[in-house]
């Protein structure tokens, strides 16, 4: 069988699932180094088996280098690159391997020659990269001619070449078990089956077997898949969804597989501002990501409860807005030496209705202003004060001690101070939302002026009312100190027949750890 | 000098006062020395914020004032003060007691405690407990620091962990062990990276590796401001930063800074071996031929495998051969062929 070697490669024509293919532009010519050695190895030999060989490797573009004269010869070509395992960016295999990279080698025979009874012998070892002996022979030959093709085609018929190159290069290749070199590579093997494996980090390992034949150089071309990068995120609402550069990836909380590469990672989940941060994804390693998503209700923001209910001293000002059907009936006043009572509003005909209870609807607003004690939920109202006024055009009637019969009049303005002792109150905080309920008793103080043809004088009517207050509302905390509030609240007179009041009061307050500053608290310049 | 700037800016008028006293103000200088930059600039932007009453701003300097110099009291002391007046009395509790646990003797410990009393009493039941995310931050650093490693790409290891605990607003006084901790395994790893293989003449590091190297010392560095460690830091810098130029193929600088490398750190081998493939790759190959002489003679001295001795005849061949020394070299590279 004819040797072939350092020939253009050819297609390579390999078994396994890898389809390898010949790579376009290379064309690494082989570099043969031989050393001679042995009882029969004289000049006179060396030089004669040298030619033979010529003769018998003649044809061939690679290049054979024999003995040191050769060696010389080819050193003079070009000069060697620093051994990368010396600047630590591989290890270094050993010092063959070095010389083999230094020169560019593919193959070492080293050749042991003899004289025999037959004419010559010779033993040859075949030396790879790594140093290792990959094959030995021996050979017998009635002359050097005879010899030096015996070796030629023992040694070339026995070994092949197979050269792997990997997208991307810089690939660590093991062949069989050892390692022997990056991609790209060309590598002389004995010929059969061999397995092989290329690893680069941040790349999956890959490996495939191939058939070494004599005749024909293999090319084994693999395109290395980068590995992945597992991403997660924690910490995020359990339903969040997370984005790559806009594209949905899965959920919060699951490892992802991601291709590597810088991302604009985004968390979206409902009712939450969407958490955005550029990221580095590393291929074959694991990022997390704790993220703290902030809650998007617009209504409640971050007003603490807690803080707030630090603040027990309490004040308020509203604006009050009564709806009131009542009677004045009972109010009294006096002018000039003559009494006047209330006795009644009087229907479109002027007449007093028979019942003396017709009542007619008001709605006196004015301010109101409350202090409170408060712990974390209940509280105390201790003083609500409010004052509110109406002007009135109601026609009543009014008995006077100066008249046998009631007379007309017209109420022109009703005005009310009305004082709440004391008011139990309970409140529930929803973040820095608080409805309340408010609870006592108070006491309506009202003034009522009636103006009338009869009279001198516009005359000032006056009596009290106590009533049940009931008050539902909330306060929406601004700042732990500061609130607006909300609140509607019933009047329930006792007497009945005054009906009830409606209050609607809307307006602000403050809230305060330390009323008097008795206590010591830090300074507030440093 | 600077440190006078600051105060200058600052206190403006006063410092004029001040500077004319050079002891007082030499005698702040060499405190502060001793800290991390971050924390006097920290503590001036919180104490600012502070006095114009954005106590949460100010909180959140004063972590970051501890997190820079955690055995430091005064910032406890502030960040209790700014919890106070945030409402947030529990915390503020624990920050006082940091406090006094630092600084016992400090002038001001009797406001403190009564301050740390009506604290107390407006916190009523409300407990000071260490959130979950600190205590998983934590738990998870101090497994990286017992069985991990110190830092890895990306910035992550308990490198990255512990900056995680620090996201978590950590501040308390134990995060000096944390720091030294770390400081120290960050060096050890540093140097174990600087190993070789078993049979390797040189550690294996690519230029992500060195680069990482320079990472792992610039995260030291900005976790201690003892001047020892220091020293070490830069010492070791000038190796990393001689791998790094050796690989990028910065060749007259390499030869520059590999020297400088073996000045500081006489005690790592591989700068030889460095040096001398610098040396060939700057094409200074007469200064090759003598560095590759020493080397050789240190293998020798420091009876090194034959493996390592072979090495350097190799790299020995490459220069006569580039030195048109053809016969030399072919005699070594058959030596080893042979």
């Amino acid at each position: 069988m004819a040797y072939s070697f350092g020939a253009t490669a050819q297609t390579g024509a390999s078994p396994g699932d890898e389809s390898p293919s010949r790579i376009e532009g290379l064309d690494r010519a082989e570099i043969v180094a031989w050393t001679f050695d042995g009882p029969a190895a004289d000049t006179e030999t060396l030089d004669t088996l040298r030619k033979q060989l010529d003769a018998a490797l003649g044809g061939e573009s690679g290049t054979h280098v024999f003995g040191h004269r050769g060696l010389s010869e080819e050193l003079t070509r070009k000069s060697a690159d620093t051994p990368d395992c010396l600047k630590g960016l591989e290890s270094c295999a050993s010092p063959e391997t070095l010389v083999f990279d230094a020169l560019d080698l593919t193959l070492l025979i080293r050749v042991q020659i003899d004289r025999s009874s037959a004419g010559f012998s010779a033993t040859y070892e075949l030396v790879d990269r790594s140093g290792e002996v990959s094959r030995t022979n021996n050979l017998n030959a009635t002359s050097l001619r005879e010899l030096a093709f015996e070796l030629a085609g023992d040694i070339f018929d026995a070994t092949g070449s197979v050269t792997v190159q990997s997208i991307p290069s810089g690939a660590e290749v093991t062949i069989d078990g050892q390692k022997v070199g990056t991609t790209p590579l060309t590598y002389r093997l004995p010929t059969g089956e061999h397995s092989y494996t290329l690893n680069l980090p941040d790349y999956k390992d890959t490996s495939g077997q191939f058939e070494l034949d004599s005749d024909e150089d293999t090319v084994i071309e693999r395109e290395l898949e980068r590995l992945k990068g597992i991403f997660m995120v924690r910490g995020a609402p359990a339903d969040a969804e997370v984005y790559l550069d806009g594209k949905g990836y899965g959920r919060a909380g699951e490892s992802l597989e991601v291709e590597p590469g810088t991302y604009t990672v985004e968390v979206r989940a409902e009712g939450f501002e969407p958490y955005r941060e550029e990221l580095e994804i590393e291929p074959g390693s694991v990022t997390k990501r704790d993220v703290d998503m902030n809650n998007q209700r617009a209504f409640l923001d971050e007003v603490e409860p807690d803080a707030i209910a630090l603040n027990s001293y309490i004040a308020r000002l509203t604006y009050d807005h009564s709806a009131h059907a009542t009677t004045f009936r009972g109010a009294r006043g006096e002018a000039s030496g003559t009494e006047f009572e209330f006795v009644g509003f009087t229907d479109s005909d002027g007449q007093l209705p028979s019942d003396a209870t017709l009542r007619r609807s008001m709605d006196p607003n004015g301010l109101r202003l409350d202090f409170a004690y408060t712990w974390r939920n209940f509280g105390i109202v201790l003083l609500s004060t409010s004052y509110v006024t109406r002007d009135l055009d109601l026609s009543a009637r009014i008995d006077s001690t100066d008249a046998d019969r009631t007379v007309p009049v017209t109420v022109d303005s009703v005005k009310r101070l009305q004082l709440r002792p004391i008011q139990i109150r309970y409140r529930h905080f929803y973040d820095n939302f608080a409805p309340f309920v408010e609870a006592g008793t108070g006491i309506n103080l009202q003034w009522v002026r009636a103006t009338g043809e009869l009279l001198d004088a516009p005359v000032t009517l006056y009596n009290s009312e106590a009533f049940w207050t009931f008050g539902i509302g909330a306060e929406y905390f601004v700042t732990p100190n500061v609130f607006g509030i909300a609140r509607y609240s019933g009047q329930f007179y006792f007497d009945g027949g005054l009906g009830t009041e409606h209050v609607f009061s809307f307006g602000a307050g403050i809230a305060l750890p330390n009323l008097f500053g008795f206590e010591p608290e830090p300074p507030e310049q440093l | 000098m600077r440190e006078l700037a600051h105060t200058l800016a600052t206190f403006g008028f006063l410092a004029l006062l001040l500077a004319g006293s050079p002891a007082l103000a030499q005698g702040d200088g060499a405190l502060d020395s001793a800290l991390p930059e971050s924390f006097s600039v920290t503590m001036k932007a919180a104490n600012a914020a502070y006095n114009n009453s954005d106590y949460k701003q100010a909180a959140n300097g004063y972590i970051r004032s501890i997190q820079a110099a955690p055995r430091r009291a005064e910032a406890y002391r502030n960040l209790a003060r700014s919890y106070f007046w945030l409402d947030k009395y529990a915390a503020a509790v624990a920050y006082y007691d940091f406090y006094v646990q630092l600084a016992p003797t400090a002038d001001d410990v009797k406001q403190i405690q009564s301050e740390r009393r009506l604290a107390a009493s407006r916190s009523g039941d409300d407990i000071f407990t260490m959130p979950e995310s600190q205590q998983m931050a934590r738990r998870a650093l101090e497994q990286q620091l017992e069985s991990g490693r110190a830092y890895t790409a990306g910035g992550g290891g308990a490198w990255g962990l512990y900056n995680s605990l620090l996201r978590t607003d950590y501040a308390r006084p134990d995060l000096a062990n944390f720091q030294r901790r770390l400081v120290r395994k960050l060096l050890e790893e540093f140097d174990g990276m600087l190993v070789a293989d078993s049979g390797q003449p040189v550690p294996r590091l690519d230029l992500d590796g060195w680069q990482l190297q320079l990472d792992r010392l610039q995260a030291a560095r900005q976790l201690t401001s003892d001047e020892g460690l220091l020293d070490i830091v830069d010492s070791r810098s000038t190796v990393a930063e001689a791998g790094i130029s050796l690989l990028t193929g910065n060749r007259g600088e390499a030869v520059t800074l590999i020297n400088s490398a073996i000045e500081r750190n006489p005690d790592l081998a591989f700068l030889y071996w460095f040096r001398v493939v610098a040396l060939v790759e700057a094409n200074q190959n007469e200064d090759a031929l003598e560095a590759v002489g020493e080397l050789g003679r240190q293998l020798a001295a420091a009876n090194a495998p034959s493996s390592h001795i072979e090495y350097a005849s190799v790299l020995r061949a490459n220069i006569l051969r580039r030195l048109g020394r053809h016969e030399d070299a072919a005699d070594l590279y058959l030596e080893i062929l042979e």
